[in-house]
């Protein structure tokens, strides 16, 4: 019920902004900003965050008016996110993988960063590191944790977008987080 | 048979992993407090560690004030550039640039402006003796004309309003 009224709500701030009220665009601004922002953080260096996530805004501003309630507000975005993220790497003629090597740190990289295990609390350096690392991985590892963890699909709605069985979606996860984990213990000393 | 058994139990165990790593990890986001890391099994327990962490990087992670600031300041300016705000957009100056283009202006506010000239002029024809009296001699006066011209013009801005926005 919950999900229908927020499906509800965001249609009517999209059909307010297509007819030029500028509230409702800034609404719906405010209410995807943090996942938009975690997406890219998620996949952009550092330094280019912001840009990026900008970019993605004037492009919903720009495309909102093709926008036709088939599907929902957020998984719209979501596609504008990826086609902003791949013009970001075509326009810097680099791919995923080449650009961010858990080798090739940019200027977060700190002397001797190490990973905090198991002490519950992670350090600033542990979580710069754990992003480069999520950012190194392969597309599809990146993928499954970012729809779980920054766009917050359950495995069975993953499953479904990904049109996968629920058991291969976990085993994804497993693997992902198996990778990411064995990245980033790897750069510890 | 002896050889399936091996791989039977990776799988199993694999599955076992995959499972409790996705239930952990369902707990963990959705904010249960009493989440704590398998103490029996050490590779569940590392991914658990890993998860968690994730969290903190990721799920945690939010834009600051500042940033968000910028980038909505940002939108800003470029929604003003995306949507003008058309200036003097009052009766008047959309009579003047009907003359010019009349395909530009919006037929309500045509019909508008033409009504609210039309409802000034009747004002100051009242308020002018010299026209409003009638003149001497006549049987009548041109009083009963005032309504009718009225009732003429209302059509006809009406009709071209209807028309305009046919078109």
């Amino acid at each position: 019920m919950m999900l229908h009224r927020r499906v509800q709500d965001d249609n009517d701030l999209v059909r307010s902004a297509q007819q030029g009220n500028a509230d409702a665009f800034n609404k719906l601004y405010e209410r995807y900003l943090p996942s938009v922002y975690r997406r890219v953080r998620s996949v952009i260096p550092e330094s280019d965050v912001e840009d990026v996530t900008q970019e993605v805004f004037i492009a919903v501003m720009k495309s909102l008016k093709n926008f036709r309630f088939e599907a929902l507000f957020g998984t719209w975005l979501r596609t504008l996110v990826n086609r902003q993220v791949a013009d970001y790497y075509r326009g810097r003629k680099l791919s995923n993988d080449a650009l961010v090597s858990i080798d090739a740190m940019d200027d977060e990289d700190h002397a001797d960063m190490r990973l905090s295990v198991d002490d519950g609390t992670p350090s600033h350096d542990d979580l710069i590191l754990m992003r480069q690392a999520l950012r190194s991985l392969p597309d599809n590892y990146r993928e499954i944790i970012v729809l779980r963890f920054v766009d917050g699909l359950q495995f069975d709605e993953i499953a479904h977008l990904q049109g996968n069985s629920l058991e291969a979606t976990k085993s994804l996860f497993r693997r992902a987080i198996a990778a990411l984990q064995k990245r980033v213990t790897a750069s510890d000393g | 048979m002896d050889e399936r058994k091996p791989m039977d139990n990776r799988q199993l165990d694999d599955q076992r992993l995959d499972n409790q790593l996705a239930e952990f990890t369902d707990r963990l986001l959705q904010g249960a407090k009493d989440v704590s890391l398998s103490t029996q099994d050490a590779e569940l327990r590392a991914l658990q560690n890993t998860v968690k962490m994730l969290k903190t990087a990721v799920v945690d992670d939010q834009p600051s004030q500042e940033v968000a600031g910028r980038i909505g300041a940002s939108l800003q300016r470029e929604w003003q550039k995306q949507h003008p705000v058309r200036k003097n957009d009052d009766a008047l100056a959309s009579f003047k640039q009907f003359l010019r283009r009349p395909g530009r202006v919006a037929p309500r506010t045509f019909a508008l402006g033409f009504a609210a000239m039309f409802v000034l002029a009747l004002v100051i024809f009242y308020l002018s003796p010299a026209l409003s009296s009638p003149p001497t001699g006549t049987a009548g006066g041109s009083s009963g004309l005032i309504p009718l011209a009225a009732i003429v013009v209302v059509v006809v801005v009406g009709l071209i309003w209807f028309w305009r926005s046919r078109r």
